[in-house]
């Protein structure tokens, strides 16, 4: 059949304009193409193996781009027309639309405060207009929030709502340059208020002295343009993903850990969310608890500002945005990445059998500390001292640490064997019920979990905990350096 | 065909002339606030220049409603097109766009159709005048979007 390529195409086809190609139906004609000219399927095809958007096929000024045309007979006779389709758009990014950009005005101390603002082209007035229509949640007023509020203020964001229920601590001025010393013991939104008061008088500010609920998540983010998740647990980032969902509002997440920081946007034009990444929170004892966190001291102001930055990025419509793609941030080496994320047709609450309805309160409460459960049988374990004099005796034991992979980078522990909780049932027969085993963790409460669930499989050799985790061998590690590491 | 100027591995250097770069942002400002398109033809000369020798302004064969966000070209139209240009040695090289009221980069969706080595001329058109404007191209080998220089000279 002849085969007639575009001019614009004619690149992936070694120049050629009309060719012969057997085949009676589409399918088979693509094949033979792809056969004859090997360096076409890089031009017609995508990595998933589907026609490129810009290709289209014609037969007999017909359609027949489809895939669910590939097969029909064509008439003898016909001619196949290899054509592109020109198309595309203006960026019409921002959330904020150009009716309520309209309303807006910048009078002259506006000018003046937000002239770097409006010496940027992409910004210029309309955008620092649509800065100003923005209306925006902030949840925490922690680390994360420190920064991200106070940029956004700084930017000239209309209105804020800070949402916390927590009261300023000492212990919490060394991230969250939000609070000062005079603030300890007052809620954290009264001192975050006063802060944002003390950039812009002309700020809308919304505090919220209460705890984000399956009650009354989506009635305090209704009726705003984004969300930002300054949290710092995984209760609340659920909580927040799914009433942003249901709310229809895109959701700027961030997280820090120690050294680590991640941001992504969720739920924005249809894209991916928090449980498209991870389906449900992991069971409590499976994440580091809250007192075994902690996080160097700017690290909440740099992921803090990169999640004002993209809330920025999507009030204004200009740049890339991290919808579809998780960026990760390591400060201890300066390493930052950008993975894809890709929205799961099965995600309980954004795919396309949605499970999830409406917001539910997860058994997730304690979350910073296990749960205690009268039905466990209580679990032996060592003091640190009994275990390090038992390492001295050589006496034989298998050591199981099952801390997650960036804590042992930071103390490894030698000789032990690296099993995370969720394959312990399944894989322990590595263990030797003839022997001892020993599970180590960072403070002795992930391990007691981890006995829990090994005897629940049915394992019943001998299993004990190293009570207060490696932190309590650290100094007993260290003196013997020589020996153990 | 002739020289085909796709195919030149060379590095490609474009040339186009004052007056007719004018005459292509008028029509385009003609049309604001819909967003204008067409094609864009050149020929090859020596030493891997190309010289852009006219352009074409094609109907914008979206909705009414959508025609101040959004273009699309008639597939078929475009390859009665083809047929005309091939007869005078002309080439299609790339094609251009109107942005009204939005900057000259390229968007998600301009992004989406662009057709490797062709040339994409984005033009930001702000209250039906044209401000700037900027010349994308796709690479063959990585699909990676890189931006073209083109040297307008006055007769
Ligand atoms: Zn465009
Ligand atoms: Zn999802």
């Amino acid at each position: 059949m002849k085969v007639y390529i575009s001019a614009t195409l004619r690149t992936f086809f070694d120049k050629t304009a009309q060719t012969e190609i057997e085949g009676k139906t589409v399918g088979e004609i693509l094949k033979g193409l792809t056969d004859e000219y090997p360096e076409s399927k890089k031009g017609l095809y995508d990595d998933d193996g589907k026609l490129r958007s810009f290709i289209r096929i014609f037969v007999n000024d017909e359609d027949f781009t489809d895939v669910s045309r590939h097969k029909e007979k064509l008439s003898e006779n016909s001619e196949v027309l290899l054509l592109p389709l020109i198309a595309g758009g203006k960026p019409s990014d921002s959330i904020i639309s150009d009716e309520r950009q309209k309303e807006i005005s910048i009078d002259e101390k506006g000018i003046e405060r937000f002239n770097k603002h409006l010496m940027l082209r992409e910004i210029s007035v309309k955008g620092q207009k649509r800065i100003k229509a923005a209306k925006v949640v902030v949840i925490g007023a922690g680390a994360l929030g420190s920064a991200a509020i106070q940029y956004l203020a700084a930017a000239g964001v209309g209105t804020i709502k800070v949402i916390d229920h927590d009261k300023v601590e000492l212990g919490n001025l060394q991230s969250q340059v939000i609070h000062g010393a005079r603030d300890v013991n007052r809620p954290k939104v009264a001192s975050a208020r006063d802060t944002i008061r003390n950039i812009d008088r002309s700020i809308e500010v919304i505090d919220e002295n209460q705890q984000l609920t399956a009650e009354n998540a989506i009635d305090l983010i209704d009726g705003f343009d984004l969300v930002l998740d300054c949290t710092d647990n995984y209760k609340a980032r659920y909580l927040i993903n799914d009433a942003c969902i249901l709310a229809g509002i895109p959701l700027v997440f961030a997280s820090i850990y120690q050294y680590e920081g991640l941001v992504s946007v969720f739920n924005y034009k249809g894209g991916p969310c928090l449980r498209c990444l991870f389906p449900a929170p992991p069971s409590p004892g499976l994440v580091p608890t809250c007192t075994e966190g902690g996080s160097i001291s700017p690290l909440g102001g740099i992921i803090g500002s990169i999640q004002a930055n993209e809330a920025l990025k999507l009030i204004i419509g200009i740049g890339e945005h991290l919808d579809g793609k998780l960026l990760t941030f390591d400060s201890l080496n300066l390493k930052s990445r950008v993975v894809n994320i890709d929205k799961d047709c099965d995600c309980p609450i954004c795919g396309l059998n949605k499970t999830i309805t409406e917001i539910v309160d997860f058994d997730y409460e304690d979350f910073c500390g296990l749960k205690e459960d009268e039905t466990e049988i209580p679990v032996e374990g060592f003091t640190a001292d009994e275990f390090a004099k038992r390492l001295e005796e050589e006496v034989p034991m298998t050591i199981i640490d099952v801390r997650e992979p960036h804590e042992r980078a930071i103390l490894r522990f030698p000789g032990a064997v690296v099993i995370p909780i969720g394959q312990l049932a399944r894989r322990q027969k590595e263990l030797n019920p003839d022997i001892d085993t020993v599970f180590i963790c960072k403070e002795g409460k992930r391990s007691i979990l981890a006995i829990n669930t090994l005897r629940e499989a049915g394992y019943e050799g001998p299993l004990y905990n190293l009570k207060g985790g490696i932190e309590g061998m650290k100094d007993i590690i260290f003196s013997h350096e020589a020996g153990l590491l | 065909m002739g020289n085909d100027i796709r195919y030149q591995k060379e590095e490609l250097k474009y040339v186009v002339a004052d007056s007719l770069c004018k005459r292509l942002v008028r029509s385009v400002e003609e049309k604001y606030p819909r967003e204008a398109c067409g094609i864009i033809l050149g020929k090859l000369l020596e030493n891997n220049t190309i010289v852009i020798t006219n352009y074409v302004s094609v109907e914008n064969s979206d909705s009414e409603f959508d025609q101040d966000r959004h273009y699309t070209i008639n597939p078929l139209k475009l390859y009665s097109y083809e047929n005309t240009f091939a007869k005078d040695g002309n080439e299609i090289i790339g094609f251009y766009h109107s942005h009204p009221d939005a900057i000259a980069y390229l968007s998600e969706e301009d992004k989406k159709y662009m057709i490797p080595e062709q040339l994409y001329l984005i033009l930001e058109v702000q209250a039906g005048i044209t401000l700037h404007r900027n010349v994308w191209k796709k690479s063959i080998e990585d699909d990676s979007i890189s931006r073209v220089n083109i040297k307008v000279k006055g007769e």
